[in-house]
Parts: structure tokens; C-alpha cells; sequence
């Protein structure tokens, strides 16, 4: 499997996806970047914008290859106040049978999990759901259960309506890979949702294939290893580390493993431009998003992703300016 | 339009941060604050001083950056402000400090620690306001410019040898300082063209351009320099029409009906006794420092009274309310009533026209006077001649420096060198003088005050001189001295009869109404007796050297007595007592400097060629620079054109860069240049519609850039067939008129980025 097939596999989930919900082209570009770049994806949105449309159509466009292991595509957790943690991780249940006790596998085995409103639930169950996605693995009374290579989350939060909510700390922020913000789409394409509904509704015509979860986890490989990213973009990424550091808008810069975390983003993004090398274009497409929400900011300013965006131009203009420079 | 005024507020900020602009920001800032010092206090303070301007503009920078508020970085400053004032006080004050470092040392201490803190505070927070919000930029650039400018400020007022370290330098190299005024102008101009025409849109830079050479025609036709002293020149002797300077008039009310000429001589100078000269009180408003002209003393010649006197116009002819000019054509035949034009005699009493001087026309008055010659370079112009009391010989100089000039001449006068004592016991008025002459100069107002004042003041002097008119008319001025008070503030003005007012009444007013109101009792004694106006400059003021400069401020009016045998004799008033600030010396500077200048500009014969010293440096300076411009475009279009060849020529490994390069250089001459912070994609696509290819093209630079170093197997034909069609699509879509600006535009190479 070579690097094209790679390129197939984002394409044909990205034709599947922007098919069926419209006018979110943006984020599923980012949606697909998280996935094959095994982050977790925090989405900001109010209700009814679509997120679950657009979590299940992803979870359908993956074919569970191994029907054997219990673990289904596609589960959707609505997070409560009153929720337990054995409620999204599973429990040890008493089989009267076999006088034994045996697992009973939670929500959280899935290839995609959608954890809806993840702020409104107790933090002891955000940080079950958090130690899931950081670790892939589950521990019920002492054991540790392991989740599925193709473990992704996509969490959403409702920005208003916050009474009666855990807001989420930095720290566990930092576990998404994204923080995406959506807005309500375009005019001309709220009006095509309501014109493509009823055919919509039935799911995506057999022209538009769906990927296996084995390609899945073979494209992140190839993209690790093929997508090549250019010692100049890393110091333009330090740089921007060390601007955003500097700003005075932000008490607490973005980590160092954050930039760790944006490489494999980048080569995806790259990929999914049809390009083997990581150009300026990636960083300015992915940092707000990737940086926004990890740092911590001053009392009064509260959007992150416009500080990364104010901070990047510096560095990606010495980059942009350096490939004009003899080698 | 909001946000458009927003991203281009923010590419300001970012022009603002890069070096170049940081070093050249700096670097005016030490320029302004040097010519600012030296100006202002001593330059051995500078060596302190620009580090902390320096400092002061970096951690501005910095500070800026902080969440620290405007309101509590001005407090700091201005208490940073107190302390240093508090400090140079301290320092100043301290004896210790001063038998340490000598007074001098403890002054420039004081001083450095004053100026270092002021122009900190100053570059700190106009650094930090204009960070935080570009449009204060603009408070930073005026300041700059007024630091810079300050200089040439005193141009204005005829100060031509401002800045002294920098003229000083330049005459003694024999450069004539316009030229390095020139340089300077010149080099301001490159500086803003090349800033403007780097603008990122070019139609801006070409509107901008076009404002600029307006400006610039406008600076050079409507303010033409040699017409701007004239225009300032305040009171200038008897440029009363060209007056500029607010006068508390007296010629308002005191205009004769005849309206021939009022004095302007308002300005004026009250005079301590001529004989004690302990004080003097020589008073002047303001605004008319300005040189009028440059007197030249062919020889040495010190004035009895202290004072040189110019004489340029007599009033000697009573209309009913105040003295005027004769108009009977047969009195003050001394006064020149234009500039003649060759050598020109006066009749004065003693010397008959004609003859050459010097001239013994009696023995024994003869030794009374001196032949004494000058030059007078006029600076304003002025509506007849003037010249050092007595003026006998008047002789026009061709004027080689007539932007500086308005005309040269020389003058040959009789100076008194007899004291008073020499001239007591002669009789007053002429023999040769008819009945109607007689009564013209002493026709006195028929006021009965006068009379009974003049008897009064007569009445104290010991009789047996009471009946001398010479020493009836010192006990005249002796009087006045004592009675009046010299004030530029006054009311007579307004009245009927101002003379009257002023000596009837608070005795406060200047030389206008001190010099009437001797005349007026002279002559109600009987004394023939005239108002003369001109310039009286202290003799302290000459400084040694042989030129005398005339400020506007010297314009004067005094009475002269007519003494047989002798002519016009002064009688100057000088009141004790005055209510204006003593004046301040002229600069001994820019008064040698400008006798020089006469001496330079002038020559006697109309044959004679310009003197070399004032042009010849001024040519090959301007063609200096002229190549030097020429040099530097023909560089830049070299530059040009080596980049736009360069595709052809370069190795198979480089070529992806250099066609992009190209293309890009391209592109910018038709103003399509990427944004700062646009990524190269971004540009390729937002461009899409003028060259489709061009997105190939960054492809390809960007993946040999970017991508895996081994792959460097490129088809250099296919490379430059895509080179080529997005040249051809681009020179489609761009509009001829684009084109050809960024065609000639020889910076356009520099936009690409």
C-alpha cells in the first residue's frame, strides 16, 4: 500500500461525508485530518448543526473488518450530570451462571464515539472518557480492557447555556488534537440541506464506497512515513510556539507536545492537498485550531484561535519568504 | 471599510517590526535628538544621551508588548520628568558637586542628567503609544520632524548660519551651505519616494508620487526662499508696505491727511544718556530679530554716543497733527528719496556737491567730522537708502549674491568725532537758509503747552547759558530722559493730538513720541529741528570685528538740531526709566558671517565675474549626485533584468526557484503581490483568474523546496514551458498601463516576496 492509496482512502471518506451533510466542507477536511492523524476531535456548536449527522456518517463509511470483536463502528454517548463512569467505560457484571464475573463493555467500544455535550457530565466521568482517549484503553476494577487501534472521539460542547456545567480544564483540552468552533453554514447551503432532505435520508448512494478500518489504520502508517515535513516548517513551528509564548494576550503558552501533535496533522493535510511535503499552508490551515484551545489566556480574551492566527503570520512570513533563498 | 482600515493598520505593525525599519526608526531618532542638543545644551552630554534614546525606543518595543496600561507608563514618565528636573536642580545647586567637577562639569552634569531623562521619557512613550496604536505613529513622526527641523528653524528669521557646528564646517571648507541645505532636501525626498513607492498597491504608489512632485512644485514656486525673509523681515526701516509685524500703530491716528508715509518705527529703542551709557534699555518686542542689513566699516570708527546711527528718512514738515516728509522739495536735501544709480553726493551743509572727499570746507569745523566709508547690504528691501550718519557719497556695488541680497552699495559718510562740548556756544539753523525754510523747521503746533513747557525746562538752566539753543535743547532732552518712562505699550495713539497726549499726559510711550516731543519744544524755542528715522545699533554690539548687522528691532526715530557750520546734529532721547525687557545682543556668529557674505557679494565694477567660492561647489556636488543616481537605477535595472533572465541560465537544480522568482517579479509589476502572512498556495489560487499556470508553477518551487532533498530530477524543459505560458497569460491579463509603470518602476523587483 503505497502512499496513493492513502490519498484514495481520505478521498473516498471525504466525497462520502461532504455528500451527505453539506456546507460543513471545512470541518470535515479537519474531521478526516483528526482521524487519520489518530487525534480526538472537541467540537463547539449549538444543537442542531448537524454533528451527529455528520459523526454517524462517519462511523457508517468505515466497514467493520473484524465483526468478531464485539466493538461496534459507531456509538453516541449523551453526557448528564448524573452519568457514572461505569456507564461510558462498562462494568463488571455478576454472572450467576458461571458464578463469576465477567466485563460488560461500555459505549466507549467503538471505532467512533460520539460524546455529545462531554461539558454538562461530573468530572470523574470526563476524566473515564479522557483516560480512554489518551491511553485507548479502559481499566474496570484494576483491569485494563484495550480499545480498538481506530479509536476516535468526537466531543461536543454547547458554548452557551453554561449554568449547571464542568467546563473543561486545559489540561484536559489538551486531548483533543482539535477544538473546532462551527458556525451556521452558508445561506445557499442551508437551503440545499432543506432541498436534498428526503434523499439524504436514506444515506449515500453505492457510488460513493466506504473505507475499511484496516486502511484506516494502514493510511495513518504510510502518512507518517511518506508525508515529508521539511526542517524550515519545524523551526516556523517553533517560532510560532515561541510568538505565541511571548503575546501578552496569553499568561500560559502552547506546550511542546502540541507541536508534536501538529506534525502528524500537517502531513494529512498535505496528503489531503494531494502533496508528499508539508508547505506553509498546512500551518496556517491547521495552528488556530490546533493551538487555540491550549493555551491559557488573559482575564477578557477568550478567543485563542484568533491570538494563533495573530501570531502565525510572523514566522509563516519568514518561512514563505525563505523558499525564495537559494539553497 | 472598517475592517479593511483594520488589516491595514495591522500591516503597518508589521512594517514596524521588521529591522531595516527599526534601525532607520533609531537611527532618525538619535539624528532629531542630536541636532535637537546641540541646539539646546552642551554636546558633550550626547555621548550619554543616545544610548538612552536608544534604550528608551527598545524598551518602549518591549514594554509595549506588556499588559501595562498607557495611563500608568505616562504617570511613570512624567514623574521620571520631575525627578530629572529635581536632579539638574540638585546637581546644579550642590556646592559639593561643583568643587568636585568644576562649575562647568557640574552644569553639564546637570544637564545630561535633565536632557537624557526628558528625551527617555519621550522616545519611551511615543515608542509605546504608537505600538499600541499605529495612527499615534503620526505624533511620533511629528515630534521627529520637529526635533530634526528645529535647526532650520531660525532660518526663518534671517538666521542663515543655523545650524552653527554644520555652516561653520562648510564655509571653512569654502562650500557654500546651500548646496549641503540641498543635499539634505535631496536626500529627504529619496527617503519619502523611495517609502511611497513602495506602497503595496502600486496605483497608491503612483498617486502618491504624483502628490509628492505636486508638493514639491509647490514648495518650489509659491515659497521661492529669497522672498521669504523679505516676507518676514519685520519693521524693516522704511518698508512700511511690506510691514508684516502687528505695530501698536501710532499711524493709524497719526497718518497726515497727505498719507505719504507714516513711521513704522514703532519698534523702537529708548536710549540711556548718551554720556553716562550705564544702562541700557534698548528695547525691542519680538518678531523682529530678523537682519534688515549688513554694514561694513571700511575703517574703524567708534560713535561718541554708543550708538551708529543710520539715518534713511527726515520729517520735518508739520502738517497739523504730527511731522512728515518735506514735501516742499527744499528742505532735507541729505535724504536720498531712492537709489540712485551711480555715485550719487548729497548736499550737506558743510560739504559742497561736487567735491571729492575728504573735504575742509572750514578749517576749523572740519576736525568735527571723519570721512568714513561702509558697505550696506540690504537683506529686505527697503525704499530708499540708508546710511551711517552723515551720509555724503553714494555709490551702488553690483550685487553678486542677490538671493541673499536685496542690493549692496557703498557709503561714504562725515561721523562726528567732537563731543557736544566742541559745538556749544554756535548759533542754530543756516545763514543760506530763507524765511521759508526757517519756518519750516520750526513750525511747532500752536498747542500753548508747549511753549509754557519748553520755558520751564529753560528756566532751570544756569543763565548764563540760558540763551545757547544748543544747551537749551540738551536741557530739552535731559528733561525727557528724566520724565519719561519707554514703553511699546501706550494709548496715545488713538488721540487727537499724540504728541500731546503722550507729554501732557503719562509721559509712557517710545521713540516716536520722545522724538516729537523734543522737536515740538525745540522748535516752540525756536530751534530749527527735525524727527530723522532709521536704525540705532549699540556700539557694543559690533563685537569687535568691523560689521555692524541691523536687526529690524533697531528701527529708531530721534530729533537733530540744526547747528551752523555743522549740519543735523542727533539729540537722541533716551528715557530712564522703561517698562520693556533690556534686548538681547545680535549673534556674533551670523554676524561676521553675513559681513563676510557682503564682502563676498559685492563688487565695484559691473565687469567683474562672480566670485568663484559661491557657485563652483555647488555644480559638481549636484552632478555627484546626479550620477549617483543614475548609477543606482542603472544597478537596480540591471538587477531586474537578471532576475527576469535568469531561468534561462540557471542549473536544472535551481530552476524551479528562479521561474518562480521570475514569475513572481512579474506579477508585482502588475501589482498582483501575495499578502503579507498569505501562504504561496493561497496566492497562486486567489490569482487563478490572471495566470492558471502560475499555481503549477508554485507547485513545483514550493515541492522542491519543501520536499524530500533527493528529488531533484526536474524536467528543465517542462519547467520552463510552464514559465513561459505563465508569462504569456499574465502579460495577457495585465493592463498595458500596469505594465509599463512596473516596467519603469526600477524598485518592483524589491516588492517580491
Amino acid at each position: 500500500m503505497g502512499i496513493e492509496n492513502a490519498h484514495s482512502v481520505v478521498t473516498r471518506l471525504s466525497n462520502r461525508l461532504k455528500k451527505i451533510v453539506m456546507g460543513r466542507d471545512h470541518v470535515i477536511d479537519l474531521l478526516l485530518v483528526a482521524l487519520l492523524s489518530d487525534g480526538h476531535v472537541l467540537l463547539e456548536d449549538y444543537p442542531g448543526s448537524g454533528k451527529t449527522t455528520l459523526a454517524k456518517t462517519l462511523g457508517d463509511s468505515i466497514i467493520d473488518d473484524l465483526p468478531d470483536d464485539d466493538i461496534s463502528g459507531f456509538r453516541r454517548i449523551q453526557f448528564t450530570p448524573d452519568l457514572l463512569p461505569s456507564d461510558v467505560t462498562g462494568i463488571n457484571v455478576f454472572d450467576a451462571e458461571h458464578n463469576k464475573f465477567y466485563f460488560r463493555r461500555g459505549p466507549i467500544f467503538a471505532y467512533l464515539v460520539l460524546a455529545d455535550e462531554i461539558n454538562r457530565t461530573s468530572p470523574k466521568v470526563q476524566s473515564a472518557m479522557l483516560e480512554a482517549m489518551a491511553e485507548k484503553q479502559v481499566t474496570v476494577d484494576n483491569v485494563s480492557y484495550p480499545l480498538d487501534e481506530l479509536f476516535f472521539v468526537i466531543a461536543t460542547q454547547n458554548p452557551l447555556d453554561l449554568v449547571g456545567t464542568y467546563p473543561l480544564p486545559v489540561a484536559q483540552l489538551d486531548r483533543f488534537l482539535f477544538k473546532i468552533r462551527m458556525d451556521y453554514i452558508p445561506r445557499d447551503e442551508e437551503i440545499k440541506v432543506l432541498s436534498t432532505y428526503r434523499e439524504r435520508k436514506t444515506g449515500p448512494p453505492a457510488d460513493y464506497p466506504r473505507v475499511e478500518r484496516r486502511e484506516i489504520v494502514e493510511a495513518r502508517k504510510i502518512i507518517e512515513n511518506e508525508v515529508y515535513i521539511s526542517p524550515d516548517v519545524n523551526e516556523c513551528l517553533v517560532d510560532i510556539a515561541r510568538t505565541i509564548r511571548a503575546n501578552r494576550s496569553v499568561l500560559h503558552g502552547i506546550s511542546t507536545r502540541s507541536l508534536v501533535l501538529m506534525l502528524p496533522a500537517m502531513q494529512v493535510a498535505s496528503l489531503m492537498k494531494g502533496r508528499d511535503y508539508v508547505s506553509c499552508e498546512d500551518v496556517v490551515l491547521l495552528a488556530p485550531y490546533v493551538f487555540g484551545h491550549r493555551m491559557e489566556l488573559a482575564p477578557g480574551v477568550d478567543d485563542g484561535a484568533a491570538i494563533v492566527k495573530e501570531c502565525i503570520n510572523e514566522p509563516v512570513e519568514k518561512l514563505t519568504r525563505k523558499t525564495l533563498t537559494r539553497r | 471599510m472598517r475592517t479593511k482600515d483594520e488589516s491595514e493598520m495591522t500591516s503597518i505593525l508589521r512594517i514596524l517590526n521588521t529591522g531595516i525599519f527599526q534601525i532607520f526608526a533609531v537611527s532618525i531618532w538619535i539624528i532629531s535628538t542630536i541636532s535637537w542638543v546641540v541646539q539646546f545644551s552642551h554636546p558633550l552630554i550626547l555621548p550619554l544621551i543616545i544610548p538612552l534614546v536608544i534604550a528608551g525606543y527598545f524598551l518602549g518595543n518591549r514594554i509595549s508588548r506588556t499588559a501595562l496600561t498607557v495611563k500608568g507608563i505616562i504617570v511613570s514618565s512624567i514623574m521620571l520628568y520631575l525627578l530629572a528636573r529635581l536632579g539638574s536642580f540638585l546637581i546644579t545647586s550642590s556646592a559639593l558637586l561643583s568643587e568636585i567637577l568644576g562649575t562647568m562639569g557640574a552644569y553639564i552634569l546637570s544637564e545630561a542628567v535633565f536632557w537624557s531623562a526628558i528625551l527617555f521619557a519621550t522616545v519611551f512613550v511615543c515608542r509605546i503609544l504608537s505600538m499600541r496604536n499605529p495612527a499615534l505613529l503620526s505624533l511620533e513622526m511629528i515630534l521627529t520632524s520637529i526635533l530634526l527641523t528645529s535647526p532650520f528653524w531660525a532660518h526663518r528669521m534671517g538666521f542663515i548660519n543655523r545650524p552653527i557646528p554644520l555652516i561653520d564646517r562648510t564655509w571653512y571648507y569654502g562650500i557654500d551651505p546651500r548646496a549641503v541645505f540641498l543635499a539634505i532636501g535631496f536626500g529627504i525626498c529619496f527617503v519619502l519616494f523611495f517609502v511611497i513607492s513602495n506602497r503595496r498597491e502600486s496605483k497608491k504608489s503612483v498617486l502618491d508620487i504624483f502628490l509628492f512632485f505636486i508638493l514639491l512644485l509647490l514648495l518650489f514656486f509659491f515659497i521661492p526662499l529669497s522672498k521669504i525673509q523679505k516676507f518676514v523681515a519685520g519693521t524693516g526701516g522704511n518698508d512700511k508696505g511690506k510691514s508684516s509685524t502687528p505695530s501698536p500703530t501710532p499711524s493709524r491716528s497719526q497718518k497726515p491727511s497727505g498719507g505719504s508715509s507714516s513711521p513704522s518705527h514703532d519698534k523702537s529703542s529708548g536710549k540711556e544718556d548718551e554720556n553716562s551709557q550705564t544702562e541700557m534699555q534698548n528695547s525691542a518686542s519680538s518678531g523682529s530679530d530678523v537682519p534688515v542689513a549688513v554694514v561694513n566699516l571700511h575703517d574703524d570708527y567708534m560713535p561718541l554716543d554708543g550708538y551708529y546711527y543710520f539715518r534713511q528718512t527726515a520729517f520735518s514738515q508739520y502738517n497739523g497733527i504730527r511731522l512728515v516728509k518735506d514735501e516742499t522739495g527744499a528742505a532735507d536735501l541729505d535724504i536720498l528719496e531712492d537709489f540712485p544709480q551711480g555715485e550719487t553726493k548729497v548736499a550737506l551743509e558743510n560739504i559742497e556737491p561736487g567735491e571729492s572727499p575728504p573735504v575742509k570746507p572750514d578749517e576749523k569745523e572740519s576736525s568735527c567730522y571723519k570721512y568714513l566709508e561702509t558697505t550696506v547690504g540690504m537683506i529686505t528691501s527697503h525704499t530708499r537708502p540708508f546710511g551711517l550718519v552723515n551720509l555724503y557719497l553714494y555709490k551702488p556695488m553690483q550685487n553678486l549674491d542677490p538671493d541673499r541680497f536685496d542690493r549692496i552699495y557703498n557709503v561714504g559718510s562725515y561721523v562726528r568725532i567732537k563731543p557736544y562740548e566742541a559745538v556749544l556756544g554756535k548759533p542754530v539753523g543756516s545763514k543760506k537758509w530763507n524765511e521759508k525754510l526757517w519756518a519750516h523747521y520750526t513750525e511747532a503746533p500752536p498747542d500753548p503747552r508747549y511753549i509754557e513747557l519748553a520755558n520751564e525746562i529753560i528756566s532751570k538752566i544756569d543763565l548764563k547759558y540760558r540763551n545757547d539753543p544748543i544747551i537749551q535743547a540738551l536741557a530739552i532732552k535731559l528733561w525727557l530722559d528724566e520724565n519719561c518712562t519707554y514703553s511699546l505699550k501706550c494709548a496715545h495713539a488713538e488721540s487727537k493730538d499724540p504728541t500731546a497726549s503722550f507729554l501732557f499726559g503719562d509721559r509712557t510711550g517710545y521713540c516716536v513720541y520722545t522724538a516729537h516731543s523734543a522737536c515740538y519744544l525745540m522748535r516752540s524755542l525756536g530751534i530749527p529741528s527735525r524727527v530723522c528715522g532709521g536704525y540705532a545699533v549699540d556700539e557694543r554690539y559690533r563685537g569687535g570685528s568691523s560689521t555692524i548687522m541691523i536687526l529690524g528691532k533697531y528701527s529708531h526715530l530721534w530729533p537733530e538740531l540744526y547747528i551752523e557750520g555743522l549740519g543735523w546734529i542727533i539729540i537722541d532721547i533716551a528715557p530712564k526709566k522703561s517698562l520693556e525687557p533690556p534686548p538681547e545682543a545680535p549673534d556674533q556668529n551670523l554676524q561676521s558671517m553675513m559681513g563676510d557674505m557682503v564682502r563676498k557679494g559685492s563688487s565695484p565694477s559691473k565687469n567683474t565675474p562672480p566670485h568663484p567660492s559661491l557657485k563652483i561647489d555647488f555644480r559638481p556636488f549636484l552632478k555627484a549626485m546626479l550620477i549617483f543616481f543614475l548609477l543606482a537605477l542603472v544597478v537596480l535595472y540591471c538587477i531586474k533584468i537578471v532576475r527576469r533572465a535568469l531561468p534561462y541560465f540557471s542549473q536544472v537544480s535551481d530552476l524551479p526557484r528562479t521561474a518562480f522568482v521570475s514569475a513572481l517579479d512579474l506579477l508585482g509589476e502588475g501589482g498582483f503581490i501575495r499578502e503579507y502572512g498569505e501562504s504561496r498556495e493561497a496566492f497562486a489560487d486567489k490569482i487563478r483568474a490572471v495566470s492558471p499556470s502560475f499555481r503549477t508553477l508554485t507547485d513545483i518551487h514550493l515541492s522542491s523546496f519543501f520536499g524530500r532533498s533527493q528529488r531533484r530530477d526536474y524536467d528543465k524543459n517542462k519547467i520552463l514551458e510552464i514559465y513561459g505560458k505563465t508569462k504569456k497569460e499574465a502579460s495577457e491579463k495585465i493592463p498595458i498601463f500596469r505594465k509599463l509603470i512596473g516596467f519603469l518602476n526600477p524598485l518592483s523587483w524589491l516588492l517580491t516576496k
